[in-house]
């Protein structure tokens, strides 16, 4: 086994906290090779750092914190090819693009920006839930404007004002291809890919909870169509309990089960690798 | 239990994870009709409707309903079943 294996991740912090926290990590993965890339859970996003780290997009320095890519990253010759990455983790956590002057952002950095209007009161916070969710991402225009107005009415006077409002105003979403995406993802890196299964919650029990409905079999299908190593964290939360797995969200790992799922990962990655090697 | 016996039932459940008490909801009720009914608080409202009704979702069935008349008749298959 080639150590230690180069790996690209894209994905959210179920799988970036793992694989940080996985046993003999240096030895056994670099995942810093190309800077610092931080959550993605779009394939637009993702294919925005692919751009960025090829010199081919530019991200303004003032929208860095909305994208994963962070302020000192910055384009790397070898990312013309990638011909020094062995493999890459695919994680998708978002069923839609989110759009801002042609930038791809994080749906997690637009509830952080909003978090000013949210701590008002319960009916801001209720006015930023219902304008991300049932306007922005679920893609309802009517909503997304009217709501949008009253939001942008509460802006707070700061530095921020002028982009808050901005971002409230000219965000859009649209639907994601999962089969598409890993397609792209696979022409843009030219390295095995692995396809990581991103559970949005558990049940108090330890069934697993995808979100939107059907996630989970569309990256599995795609998958499928194209090769690709599944890997389901689902199985170890099960086997752990989500007492000792799972945080009180029942979503992220609690800190002692991190090196615990992340040697999975590590595993998980060694076998993409191996098997990409054995199939020439 | 009949359909309108789960719908009352339900509609309890739904103002205490909403924390909306004044919540009015009709079977037409969906997510986006409900500021506060987010994936998360969905989770929460489907562990509190197991535990209210002494039913089990399987895992696809924990997202599938796509407004209260379905989440209703979804209950109702468990109790029959």
């Amino acid at each position: 086994m080639k150590a230690p294996l180069n790996v690209l991740l894209f994905g959210g912090c179920l799988l970036r906290r793992p694989l940080r926290s996985a046993p003999n990590l240096a030895a056994r993965i670099d995942h810093k090779r190309y800077g610092r890339i931080r959550v993605v859970h779009s394939f637009s996003e993702m294919f925005q750092v692919v751009e960025f780290l090829r010199g081919q997009k530019e991200i303004p320095q003032e929208l860095r914190r909305l994208t994963g890519i962070a302020p000192e990253t910055v384009p790397v010759p070898n990312a013309a090819d990638f011909h020094d990455i062995d493999l890459a983790l695919i994680e998708p956590g978002s069923p839609v693009d989110i759009d801002f002057r042609g930038i791809a952002i994080n749906r997690t950095a637009i509830m952080d920006l909003l978090r000013p209007i949210e701590r008002q009161s319960k009916e801001a916070a209720k006015l930023c839930h219902a304008w991300a969710r049932t306007g922005l991402v679920g893609m309802n225009d009517e909503v997304r404007r009217e709501l949008g107005a009253q939001l942008s009415a509460l802006v707070p006077d700061d530095e921020d004002r002028e982009l808050r409002r901005s971002v409230i105003a000219e965000t859009r979403a649209v639907k994601n291809d999962t089969a598409a995406g890993f397609r792209k993802m696979r022409e843009l890196l030219g390295c095995p890919l692995g396809a990581v299964v991103f559970i949005f919650r558990y049940m108090p029990d330890g069934r697993p909870i995808v979100w939107p409905a059907g996630s989970r079999e569309e990256l599995l299908a795609a998958a499928g169509q194209l090769g690709l190593p599944v890997f389901e964290p689902t199985s170890l939360v099960q086997e752990y309990g989500v007492a000792t797995a799972l945080e009180k969200d029942m979503q992220h790992y609690r800190q002692a089960f991190l090196p615990i799922i992340g040697e999975a990962i590590v595993q998980f990655a060694q076998n993409v690798y191996e098997r990409s090697r054995a199939e020439g | 239990m009949t359909r309108d016996e789960i719908f009352s039932k339900l509609t309890v459940l739904m103002r205490d994870t909403f924390d909306d008490g004044a919540l009015t909801p009709s079977m037409s009720t969906t997510s986006d009709d409900v500021a506060e009914w987010d994936s998360a608080n969905h989770v929460l409202l489907m562990v509190a409707i197991e535990a209210e009704f002494g039913v089990r979702f399987e895992t696809a069935e924990i997202t599938a309903p796509e407004n209260v008349g379905e989440l209703v008749g979804l209950i109702r298959s468990k109790l029959d079943g």
